[in-house]
């Protein structure tokens, strides 16, 4: 649905985004993380059609979408900034899009007024930061669009608005099909909620791997023998990290996880666990050990 | 999701929008127009016929402060408040990311202000229309100018201001990236080709030995934007000529804005100037103006006119510069990019270089003599074609012989430091049609030794042109009063219609016969010669200052000393009280001054070394007969005060030249030439 193809863009000469390239499927969500200043904001201007880039494609559904209306009509976006029309209230608001977006769903907008509880007749410029926030969430997602955008959408919203917002998401993302692209310089904001993480440091792509995959293939294993722990499993095994805790051992392993314990169990431990690992950690080890390279990125 | 189709590149729901969001400013201006314009007719409307012609004319020439503040402000506040959506990253991204492409909103917002600003004006022209009534000038014959005419013609200059004005401030919204410079450059702007006008008007003056920035010209450049037009004469009536220049800039203006947006890249909001090709372009423009101004600035202060000007010339550019580095960088730590300066400085050097060299020759060059139908031979610069018309071969052969040695002497001319200088146009008419104008300012005595002016002054058709008495029928002459120049108590008044036949015959003889030096001469006249007439065709009295009655003029004397009218004008010794003089020198430019007893009356100074004081009768005489009354600041020679028995003070002047013997030994000063 989105494809950004080898993506370069440059301010002053100077180079933003290099050879990037990045896929949203159908009916997935996407999550793109990345410290203050990756490129995240600017690589999302270029996906909503606002910038033009230096070279490569961007595309959605297939087609470019810089300057294509049709294609920006199935494009729902959420800026990090917040724009407004200046003493509009959301009612105001709401009456451009509905004539701007075909697709306009007055139900839904009325079933999100109600669930945030927003005055609808109050000029948005008097809301918090946050009322801003879930009114900006309330007109996109009312355009009911094909493709959403959100540039740092959680941001200021309470835990408890935040998993309404998570659940409209996931339920269009699995009723509708949409595709969602959602960024965020938090890695544990976008755990259990998308289907693949990108991570974007210095206008790079670093890594984008499936979540699925991601977690199927790397193990975090505590096992304990009654004596040493057998060198010749090392040569066996694809092990990213290995910590020794008193007769305990610790271990990152890449592979196939029920072959692994099968192999372990087979010298009768003391002790086996597989441990739940969170996504930092995924990542952490997926990129290169000890993780210091990838704290600078994301913590 | 599928957007709403757009008609014809105007999308009706932004339309809609900038409607809603921006009416105020229509209402606002709509409501000064309805203030300044038909509140006040309704208000005096009974007597609006009779009394009406300064609010019509007023209202119909744009003449009211506020008004005139609302045609200019609105456009530039509409155009600003419209695309301030491209200033400013939030707002950029979310206007953008709308199913809109970018040619429909340029196209509509550029429609929706036009409107905007132009309802209020349409309203107020119908109303005007609907309530319209004969409104009559001041003039002889009365002119109704309140007519649906004169109406439209208002409407139709303040569209053509609002629109131009607009298109101004969208160019400028789309260059740069913040609405206070989109502010600024809108405003600017309006004044931009009146300014560079302006400033190569300085340079062509400046280095063009010749040049003539006569009053067309700075027309030329006042006009260049309807605004100053407007705000240099009130009545602007814009020519067809310059309505057409109006409506291809604004044509022009909005043609580049919307390619300008096309190209322009959205991440360059909030920088100062959007687009790189334009930042060295603003850089040299502000540096150029800077160097003019304080040029023309340091060209007043210095003493060595020359080197001020090229000082005036660096430090401006220099500090304009910077300040446009400043403003472009955003920053005020500009010091290390000034590499760009040592570029402007050469173009600039290569400019005037260029200009100093004169390649087309323009300083050198004169008009054919066979080519020229006629010559202006004047002492002010105006190209009227009807004035000082010399037509014969012989002065228009003259005037080329004159204007050869300008010409070939024109190197030292041009530096020539001395103070008394002397200005005179040159303007051929040309069998074509074309004029050939230059003007110059000469030293004086570089003039008044010409053989070839000496040869044009004296010639009758200059001496008939340039006095109107040669054109007076003399039997509609009144009145011819002749008052002394130095006592106006002295004054005769010739009414008798044989004697005023006389007396212009013999002064026309006089006239004639004049040489060039007796014109030339600065000796104080005796007399002011003031004509009274009446025309057959109009009641209004009608007078003009005939030229001054000068003791060279001998027929004239001999008659005025026949009829017994002489003595009535003549200041004798007797009439003086004293005359006081002292040097003129750079440190002392004044007049000896006068002091006066309790009850008022001229008190005789006492003589010191540098205040001689004259009571001898036949020396007053001596004076009397050849003190002058014009001198130059600078020029050497001797100041008095001529104090009389009346009471009354008069100055005059001696040059060192023509001062009396007996004054130049009083200072014991040597002989300088002068």
């Amino acid at each position: 649905m989105i494809e950004v193809k080898n993506l370069y863009k440059s301010f002053n000469g100077y180079p933003v985004l290099t050879d990037l390239n990045l896929t949203v499927q159908k009916g997935s969500i996407y999550g793109l993380v990345g410290a203050n200043g990756a490129g995240k904001t600017t690589l999302i201007k270029h996906i909503v059609g606002v910038f033009k880039q230096d070279k490569g494609d961007i595309l959605i559904k297939g087609c470019p979408i810089f300057e294509n209306t049709l294609m920006k009509s199935n494009v729902g976006y959420i800026s990090d900034d917040l724009f407004f029309f200046s003493m509009y209230s959301l009612k105001n608001m709401s009456r451009f899009y509905k004539k701007v977006y075909f697709s306009w769903n007055q139900e839904r907008y009325q079933f999100m007024l109600n669930l945030f509880r927003l005055d609808e007749n109050k000029r948005i410029s008097k809301f918090s930061k946050g009322m801003q926030k879930q009114a900006a969430l309330i007109l996109t997602m009312s355009c009911m669009p094909e493709v959403l955008v959100l540039d740092e959408p959680i941001d200021g919203l309470d835990p408890l608005v935040r998993k309404k917002v998570w659940k409209m998401i996931i339920e269009d993302v699995s009723e509708r099909e949409i595709s969602v692209l959602i960024s965020s310089h938090n890695l544990k904001e976008l755990e259990g909620i998308c289907d693949s993480i990108g991570i974007l440091n210095g206008g790079r792509m670093v890594i984008e791997r499936e979540l699925d995959e991601l977690k199927s293939d790397i193990s975090k294993i505590q096992v304990a023998y009654k004596t040493e722990f057998p060198e010749e499993l090392f040569e066996k095994l694809d092990v990213l990290h290995h910590e020794k805790r008193g007769s305990v051992d610790l271990f990152i392993v890449k592979g196939n996880r029920n072959a692994i314990i099968e192999m372990l169990k087979n010298l009768n431990p003391l002790v086996l666990d597989v441990l739940p690992l969170t996504l930092e950690e995924i990542f952490i080890y997926e990129l290169g050990g000890d993780g210091h390279e990838i704290e600078g990125i994301l913590f | 999701m599928k957007s709403k189709a757009s008609y014809f590149n105007l999308n009706k729901n932004v339309f809609i929008e900038d409607m809603r969001r921006f009416w105020g400013i229509s209402a606002l201006y709509s409501i000064v127009l309805l203030f300044s314009s038909v509140f006040p007719i309704l208000m005096t409307y009974s007597t609006l016929s009779e009394h009406g012609y300064f609010l019509i004319n007023r209202i119909l020439n744009n003449g009211n402060f506020l008004p005139f503040l609302f045609l200019t402000t609105a456009p530039l506040a509409a155009a600003v408040l419209i695309f301030r959506y491209l200033q400013n990253n939030n707002s950029t991204a979310v206007i953008h990311a709308f199913p809109f492409t970018r040619k429909e909103l340029f196209v509509t917002h550029c429609i929706s202000g036009i409107i905007i600003i132009s309802l209020p004006v349409i309203i107020n022209g119908l109303l005007l229309l609907l309530i319209k009534k004969p409104v009559y000038s001041t003039e002889l014959v009365p002119v109704d100018i309140f007519t649906t005419a004169a109406i439209l013609k208002w409407v139709g200059q303040s569209l053509l201001i609002a629109i131009s004005g607009f298109s101004i401030a969208v160019f400028a919204g789309i260059i740069s990236g913040t609405s206070l410079l989109q502010t600024i450059f809108g405003a600017g702007f309006l004044f931009l080709l009146p300014a560079i006008g302006t400033l190569l008007l300085f340079y062509f003056d400046h280095f063009f030995f010749g040049f003539n920035s006569g009053w067309k010209m700075s027309q030329l450049v006042i006009n260049l934007s309807p605004i100053t037009s407007i705000l240099d004469h009130n009545d602007a009536q814009f020519s067809s000529g310059f309505i057409i220049l109006y409506i291809l800039l604004t044509i022009i203006l909005l043609a580049a804005s919307y390619i300008l947006y096309m190209f322009r890249k959205l991440e360059r909001s909030t920088d100062s100037i959007a687009f790189d090709f334009l930042k060295p372009l603003f850089k040299y423009s502000v540096s150029f103006c800077g160097m003019t101004v304080l040029g023309i600035y340091f060209i007043g202060l210095s003493e060595n006119r020359i080197f001020g000007m090229y000082l005036g010339f660096i430090v401006g550019s220099l500090i304009a510069y910077i300040i446009a580095e400043m403003v472009v960088e955003k920053t005020i730590w500009v010091f290390k990019h000034l590499k760009g300066y040592l570029f402007f400085l050469i173009i600039a050097a290569l400019f005037v270089t260029l200009i100093q060299t004169d390649i087309t020759g323009y300083e050198r060059r004169l008009p054919v003599f066979d080519k020229i139908e006629s010559v202006y031979y004047g002492n002010f610069p105006s190209d009227d074609r009807e004035f000082h018309t010399l037509m014969s071969e012989d002065n228009i052969e003259s005037s080329l012989e004159f204007h050869q040695t300008i010409v070939d002497n024109r190197k030292w001319l041009e530096r020539d430091p001395s103070s008394e200088t002397y200005n005179i146009t040159l303007n051929y008419l040309m069998k074509d049609g074309k004029v050939f104008t230059r003007q110059y300012t000469l030293p004086y005595e570089f003039f008044k030794h010409n053989p070839y002016v000496k040869k044009v002054y004296e010639s009758a058709e200059y001496i008939k042109a340039t006095n109107p008495i040669f054109h007076v029928q003399e039997k509609d002459l009144k009145i011819i009063s002749l008052d002394s120049a130095l006592l106006p108590d002295k004054s005769i008044q010739i009414i008798n219609s044989f004697e005023i036949k006389e007396f212009c015959e013999v002064l026309k003889r006089d006239l004639l016969n004049e040489s060039f030096e007796d014109m030339m001469s600065r000796k104080a006249p005796l007399a002011r010669i003031e004509f009274f007439w009446k025309d057959n065709n109009e009641l209004q009295e009608k007078y003009y200052y005939g030229p001054a009655l000068k003791k060279s003029y001998a027929n004239t004397l001999n008659w005025l000393e026949v009829k017994d009218y002489l003595d009535d004008i003549t200041v004798y010794p007797e009439d003086i009280k004293y005359i006081s003089i002292k040097r003129n020198s750079e440190n002392s430019t004044t007049y000896p001054q006068e002091t006066r007893s309790a009850s008022n009356n001229l008190m005789i100074p006492t003589a010191t070394t540098d205040l001689m004081v004259v009571t001898d009768k036949e020396a007053i005489q001596t004076i009397l007969d050849n003190y002058e009354n014009r001198h130059y600041h600078n020029s050497e020679g001797y100041l008095l005060t001529i104090g009389l028995n009346n009471g009354s003070t008069n100055n005059g002047f001696f040059q060192i030249t023509t001062a009396p013997p007996f004054i130049i030994n009083y200072f014991n000063t040597p002989m300088v030439s002068d």
